[in-house]
């Protein structure tokens, strides 16, 4: 890897970030509603609407708020939240353990789960353990999150009271008991994004395999599995990559209808309750994070394809 | 048959491949004789779709899905082919029968190394450690032409021009040196410097290892320069086999000298090329007599009527065309 290579990629961050922070300024700026109005009520004097504004700093023209905004973001200060009062650095971390926590164990669900699915689907092309995995495939694409997160909590709460419904621990608490209300929630967020990777390795291997390579490999004298294991799966696991690079990109931003199914307090709610009240400090601060988790899931991607594919060079 | 007491390497007898349903068959190819001696190098020419690379795969057992034998024999070695299944026919793949394909360019592994690739045969069909496979693959790829062996062996294939591939392929093919290289239009991807090299270079393993080589061509050119017999095919079918230069010499059937004429020599320069009126008829739509019959210029009423049989005109020297043979027969009388 050049450092060429590096320079650019570090380059391409700052002004993604850059980028999506002005929109999020603006756009949050443009939409109607007013913080200081939802703080107060609609009955509060204009004496003490204009107070509020100029404590907010919601007096100052929206260039000069983006500066100052900036500026403090420079120092480590992401600010304070209208809403809470509280710094929205402290806010965040707490709802990012839970999120990032969801995600990794979902993310690992994946893998775990549709790779192997992929690799028997496309061995077993057109007999039952491929009609299989085809069905049970799109039945996990077909449920929506929320219906699965429910009918999870039923099954293994309610009937089988293996976990107490809605009961969040926090990590300082137990750290087990915190994975372990996870679990639920990761099985739901992994279930149509394992099914769509499941789908998406058996056609891209389903594609390798009919190669002149694979023929090449079987003319050398290897058995069909060996071909596949040995020659074709590498091959077809390049597109797959993006296709995880793109999901993780997803699942890292929150999930919002599984936080919400099992009241779990991640970013996804916060992010949404907080356009309601035009909580602009916190939503910065979550669009900016939302920007350099893609920008970094993208580099790493880059690293995994020159992993696989020679043919890149980076 | 020069040597009609030694059973030859390679016998196909009657071979008929078949696409389509069993009570419909649509025939690629049908009844196929060929048969190549130890150490021979044969000639299979004829025009895309004539069936050549289909019987070819169905030597090396890899017919691609949807195509059957739907009759005849493959003998290799007095071992009959065309019923192995499973780890009987994958024992000889890459031991004794390799193949050498067209496009070096998709026919190697992108993602593997050239030297993983070519230990791979060595590794599967013999008892060498990694270590005296890697040796060996070394010396190989110094016997087909690489230059600095230890620094390409870790290269991978985009990194290679398509001349420099072939031989890779080439490489891998002899590593474990197999009786029998079925080369499939193996300079057909090249330039032409390019498919000069490859083809001395067929030459010398012939030579240097005794391999027999299946050598598979569109262009009688190539195949002419390099092998001691000749096998026209068309439609599915051999019309003619003879030495190369008896058939070069004088050939019998219609197609073969429509064939040679259509080639570009010294005496046709600056001239149009002559070219066979018509087209190769497509899978299932073969007339009912001779298949070439609808462009033949010295087709008369009989070769409408059925299949013709391949007749002797010559020592070593038959041609499916029994009008033309008759002919010959009347003139020797």
């Amino acid at each position: 890897m050049s450092a060429q290579y590096l320079i650019r990629r570090f380059l391409t961050l700052i002004v993604t970030v850059v980028l999506v922070s002005i929109l999020a300024f603006a756009a949050f700026n443009v939409l109607p509603g007013d913080p200081a109005l939802t703080i107060l009520g609609v009955e509060a004097s204009p004496e003490k609407l204009a107070a509020l504004h100029a404590r907010l700093g919601l007096d100052l023209p929206l260039p000069e708020r983006y500066l100052v905004w900036v500026s403090g973001l420079l120092r480590g200060d992401l600010g304070t939240s209208i809403r809470f009062s509280q710094p929205v650095a402290a806010l965040l971390s707490s709802r990012l353990e839970v999120t990032l926590a969801l995600s990794f164990l979902a993310f690992a669900m994946i893998l775990v789960v549709s790779l192997p699915l992929g690799l028997i689907a496309a061995r077993n092309r057109g007999r039952p353990w491929d009609l299989a995995v085809g069905l049970g495939t799109q039945l996990g694409m077909a449920i929506p999150p929320f219906l699965l997160g429910i009918l999870l909590i039923l099954v293994f709460s309610v009937i089988l009271r293996w976990a107490s419904p809605a009961a969040y621990v926090s990590p300082r608490e137990s750290l087990p008991g915190f994975l372990a209300c996870l679990i639920l929630p990761a099985v739901a967020v992994a279930v149509p994004k394992a099914a769509v990777v499941a789908r998406f390795l058996r056609s891209s291997l389903l594609d390798q395999m009919g190669s002149d390579y694979v023929r090449t490999a079987l003319s050398k004298g290897n058995t069909a599995k060996r071909a596949v294991y040995r020659h074709a799966l590498k091959n077809a696991l390049i597109p797959v990559v993006t296709v995880l690079g793109v999901t993780a990109a997803d699942i890292i931003a929150g999930s919002l209808v599984v936080e919400q199914v099992f009241n779990l307090p991640g970013l996804g709610r916060l992010l949404v309750s907080s356009i309601g009240y035009r909580d602009f400090p916190l939503i910065q601060a979550m669009v900016i994070y939302i920007a350099v988790a893609v920008a970094l899931i993208n580099f790493l991607v880059d690293l995994l394809y020159r992993a696989v594919d020679p043919r890149i060079r980076l | 048959m020069e040597t009609p007491a030694k059973e030859n390497l390679l016998e196909v007898k009657g071979l008929s491949l078949a696409f389509g349903p069993k009570d419909k068959p649509l025939f690629a190819v049908e009844n196929l004789d060929l048969s190549l001696g130890a150490g021979e190098i044969l000639g299979v020419v004829g025009e895309s779709g004539c069936g050549k690379t289909l019987s070819a795969l169905a030597v090396i057992g890899l017919l691609p899905p949807g195509c059957r034998i739907e009759a005849g024999s493959i003998r290799f070695l007095g071992q009959e082919l065309s019923g192995l299944r499973g780890d009987g026919m994958r024992g000889l793949r890459g031991r004794e029968i390799a193949m050498i394909f067209q496009e070096p360019a998709t026919a190697l592994n992108p993602v593997q190394t050239i030297g993983a690739q070519i230990v791979e045969p060595l590794l599967l069909h013999t008892a060498m450690t990694m270590k005296e496979a890697r040796a060996e693959a070394l010396s190989i790829m110094t016997k087909v032409g690489f230059a600095g062996v230890e620094r390409l062996y870790g290269v991978y294939p985009h990194q290679l021009s398509g001349g420099m591939r072939q031989r890779a392929m080439i490489a891998m093919a002899i590593a474990c040196k197999p009786r029998l290289i079925i080369a499939d239009e193996p300079t057909t991807a090249l330039d032409a410097t390019i498919q000069a090299q490859i083809l001395e270079l067929l030459v010398r393993i012939n030579r240097d290892y005794g391999m027999a080589i299946l050598l598979i061509s569109h262009d009688l050119g190539v195949v002419g320069g390099l092998c001691g017999r000749v096998a026209v095919m068309y439609a599915g079918s051999v019309v003619e086999e003879a030495s190369t230069t008896e058939l070069f010499r004088d050939p019998v059937h219609p197609y073969t000298k429509g064939l040679i004429a259509s080639r570009p020599t010294k005496e046709s320069k600056g001239r149009p090329l002559y070219s066979i009126p018509g087209a190769v008829p497509r899978l299932g739509h073969k007339p009912s007599g001779c298949p070439f019959m609808p462009r033949c210029g010295s087709a008369v009423p009989s070769c409408a009527l059925e299949r013709p049989d391949s007749l002797e005109v010559g020592p070593g020297h038959e041609a499916r065309c029994p009008p033309e043979a008759e002919k010959r027969r009347r003139v020797d009388e």
